[in-house]
């Protein structure tokens, strides 16, 4: 007896049987993996720092942001009483699929600065 | 024997993700009960153009009419703008705020209108502002959360908020007072330019 005789015979046909069993299991499983976590959106998690939600981990003071191409605003804390000034150098969101950007750069970076009134 | 095992192992899977699923059910309302409390203040905005009449107006955040009309400027580098879009958008939200827009100041269009789609704010009237330059340049406003109150189209209240209702709540009841009192409702507005 070979090996192909005993997979087409009696106990070999069961053993087929349960291998197409598994096999169908753990495709079925898969997809079922695939369809639940591979179309979910990544999450863009953001860094906060204070009350402000920025695209890179700060690493300038906001004096070097708010020099040539910038955006700065200004937000309060739920609270109310805490003020930040959020300022994003460049463009460091552009194309950002997860944070801190890839982009964080010289160019393109993050910076705050919070104060109480 | 092994066919029995298997679809014991799949049994026991399929009933963990149920679990799991459960668990995150769970852990989410809890969150939702439990969640920090906001200020239901609403502080007058400091510096603002009161009694501006804008030169543009935004046509997609709507028609702010004869009446009354509130402006909510988020912004994409604001963390508590979230929670005002989350309480803008979530179950009962404020979709019945007729005479409402919203207004996202952002650095970048892509960034504004990324912060649109994640937060769902698509089917609210919006306008995606890139620099913030029609709320500053109009009003003299670069704060979020804030809301300006526009009544006749003209600039009559600019408040900071935490909280859709009270705002939703103060503004009615100002605007209702300004019909019953116009005379101290300009009073008012005069002391606070």
């Amino acid at each position: 007896m070979d090996g192909t005789k005993r997979v087409t015979g009696g106990k070999g046909g069961v053993r087929i049987g349960r291998r197409h069993f598994l096999a169908g299991a753990g495709a079925s499983g898969l997809a079922a993996a695939g369809v639940v976590f591979g179309f979910a959106k990544p999450a863009l998690a953001l860094v906060n720092a204070g009350c402000c939600t920025l695209y890179c981990n700060p690493s300038h003071n906001l004096s070097q942001c708010e020099t040539g191409t910038y955006y700065v605003w200004e937000c309060t804390e739920s609270s109310g009483y805490l003020y930040c000034n959020c300022c994003e150098h460049g463009n460091p969101g552009y194309r950002c699929s997860k944070t801190p950007c890839q982009n964080c750069n010289s160019s393109n970076y993050s910076s705050y600065s919070c104060q109480y009134p | 024997m092994l066919i029995v095992l298997s679809c014991a192992v799949l049994v026991l899977a399929a009933g963990m993700v149920v679990l799991f699923a459960m668990f995150g059910e769970l852990s989410a309302r809890v969150g939702e009960s439990g969640m920090v409390e906001r200020s239901t203040e609403v502080r007058p905005l400091e510096g603002a153009r009161l009694g501006q009449v804008p030169d543009s107006w935004p046509p997609t955040i709507g028609d702010p009419g004869t009446g009354e009309f509130t402006v909510l400027v988020l912004s994409s580098v604001c963390a508590s703008c979230a929670d005002i879009a989350a309480q803008l958008t979530e179950k009962p939200g404020h979709a019945d705020w007729q005479t409402m827009g919203v207004v996202i100041s952002t650095s970048h269009r892509d960034v504004g209108e990324n912060f649109v789609t994640q937060h769902g704010l698509g089917g609210l009237p919006h306008y995606v502002d890139v620099g913030g330059e029609w709320v500053s340049g109009e009003f003299d406003v670069r704060m979020s959360p804030s809301a300006l109150v526009f009544r006749d189209g003209r600039l009559v209240g600019a408040y900071i908020f935490h909280d859709v209702a009270a705002l939703r709540a103060a503004v009615t009841g100002t605007m209702a007072a300004a019909d019953q009192e116009p005379e101290k409702e300009e009073a008012w507005t005069e002391r606070r330019g």
